[in-house]
């Protein structure tokens, strides 16, 4: 097992986290996170009790006070399921009840009309100053098949799926930052910023690897700060989302390079990015890289930094990680694969078969080992910001308005867009309907392109409306 | 109004990289400007600093247009 805990006491005084907001930008020692962490979990036995094996949820926006909670409910051996904080109130409302969370650790008032079960907890309790703390203990490899997270996806289904990831998942290998590829001599002590949100598999991932490697983690205070904030800094690197550089892409071409905080390389993840923004990143003296993954395999899968010369592939294996292609699919086979969905037998007999993780993507391995994704198997949406959306559960919101026949809902462009069958003469009561359910939507999941057609879609041959 | 729309229109286009001759006063943020979340956001922030304003999520989601915006900020 990788000694975390330890890691982070011996990394002292280093920064852990520089917390960019103008002025009032601040730094976060490891050991003043350390000892965070260990108040944390001193308040939360004070209000919980034991928290062996309890299920603990956050549903908090995403900030370095964020990965200390995460740290001190999994090392005090409770089970953490963080929500993400843009999902639909229905959807986490389910992820709540289906999770059984006993404790629901939140920063604002959004669920307080619910009816739930859980006991909710203002995360200033959980965080505030405490003089006693608790010893907290690294994993031990006896204790690799215990569940430590419990994270929502979205399915090809209406419901989101728990994805259950044990402590050997997230910690019994060393994480790979980084290859012989990219312009660093060595990884300890880069500065590297990043904006993948602490509930999402690519926040913890970050998180857990740059504490892995003594690397200081540069976030934003207030994410809509992307532009202004690496303005006056220096960074090594940059891990963000795709459309961070379909952003920034914008900045170079208006001669704003100093946006970028002089990033020697810009790293991706989450969903397909377009060449041409790659290659203009390389023009600028910007070198790019990739990661490859999904929730379920807990983090990498393939990673690429050679882009020069491998461009449209997601890169190679990571050094634990099989990659056997079965049926045009993408299976992965590794140590950090997920566990199951949680209560869903069904769903993890399709996705786990012969010890193969089946990610859905569709794709293939060159001579040279890299892998590349031509599609999906499965009807999901990805999108450039790293969020996954259902076009069924879109669907199901379009089919309550009387006057939408049929309908399906795709990306197009990097937007959600929408073909419905409606009558002629209906048409603007539609486009008034969708307007309205964007505005009661997640920003992410807004309905873009309209397509009104006046006859029937068409068919598969089984009868189904064809993708 | 005239003077708040000018620099709205400057944020747009410093941000999303659109030139202000396309960025009409009923403009839609979505529908025509056909800006992502993350620009959006950015946009915000831009005009929270430059108006010395904090909009709450609640008031932007009323925000369609840029004549939404303005007369929000107004």
């Amino acid at each position: 097992m990788v000694l975390f805990l330890e890691g982070i006491q011996k990394w002292g005084s280093f920064p852990a986290y520089r917390i960019l907001n103008g002025e009032e930008t601040y730094d976060v020692s490891f050991q003043e996170y350390y000892e965070k962490v260990c108040q944390c979990a001193y308040n939360l036995q004070q209000i919980v009790g034991d928290l062996k094996g309890k299920r603990i949820g956050l549903y908090c926006d995403s900030s370095y006070e964020y990965t200390l909670m995460l740290a001190a409910i999994v090392f005090s051996r409770a089970i953490v399921v963080p929500l993400n904080i843009h999902e639909s109130i229905d959807n986490i409302q389910y992820e709540v009840e289906n999770s059984d969370i006993e404790y629901l650790i939140v920063d604002n008032d959004l669920l307080s009309e619910c009816n739930l079960k859980a006991t909710l907890l203002n995360k200033s309790e959980v965080l505030k100053a405490s003089e006693k703390t608790i010893d907290l203990k690294d994993f031990t490899d006896d204790e690799k098949d215990e569940p430590a997270f419990l994270v929502y996806t979205s399915g090809t289904t209406g419901r989101p799926k728990g994805v259950v990831l044990t402590a050997g998942n997230m910690f019994a290998y060393p994480k790979t930052l980084f290859d012989d590829n990219v312009p660093f001599e060595k990884e300890e002590g880069l500065r590297i910023y990043t904006n993948f949100p602490f509930y999402h598999i690519g926040g913890f991932m970050s998180w857990v690897t740059h504490f892995e490697k003594k690397c200081t983690t540069y976030l934003s205070l207030n994410p809509g700060n992307v532009l202004m904030d690496l303005e006056n800094e220096t960074i090594d690197s940059a891990a963000v989302t795709p459309a961070t550089l379909n952003l920034w892409k914008k900045s170079i071409l208006r001669g704003h390079i100093d946006r970028l905080g002089h990033a020697k390389l810009v790293v991706t993840a989450g969903a397909p990015i377009d060449v041409s923004v790659v290659e203009m990143f390389m023009e600028n003296g910007i070198q790019y890289g990739q990661y490859y993954g999904m929730t379920e395999s807990c983090g990498n899968i393939t990673f690429n930094f050679d882009c020069i010369n491998h461009v449209k592939s997601v890169g190679r294996p990571d050094n634990n990680v099989e990659v056997k292609i079965i049926e045009d699919e993408i299976c992965v086979k590794s140590p950090s694969v997920m566990k199951e969905y949680y209560k869903n037998e069904e769903e993890t007999q399709k996705a786990l078969i012969d010890g193969f993780l089946h990610t859905g993507d569709l794709g293939y391995v060159d001579e040279e080992g890299y892998v590349y994704i031509t599609g999906r198997k499965k009807n999901l949406i990805i999108l450039s910001g790293g969020e996954n959306v259902s076009p069924e559960e879109l669907e199901n919101e379009l089919y309550k308005c009387n006057l939408v026949y049929e309908c399906k809902v795709y990306a197009e462009n990097d937007r959600i867009a929408t073909t419905v069958y409606t009558d002629e003469e209906q048409a603007d009561t539609v486009v008034e309907f969708i307007m309205d359910l964007n505005t009661k939507l997640p920003i992410y999941k807004r309905i873009y392109k309209k397509n009104l057609v006046f006859e029937p879609l068409e068919k598969t041959s089984s009868g189904k409306i064809k993708r | 109004m005239e003077a708040k729309l000018e620099k709205i229109q400057l944020i747009i286009e410093d941000v999303a990289d659109i030139p202000v001759d396309e960025i009409n006063v009923d403009s839609s943020f979505m529908d025509d400007l056909d800006l992502s979340s993350l620009e959006i956001m950015s946009i915000v922030s831009k005009i929270e600093k430059e108006f010395s304003v904090k909009l709450s999520e609640k008031e932007l989601l009323s925000v369609e247009t840029v004549a939404d915006m303005v007369e929000l900020i107004a």
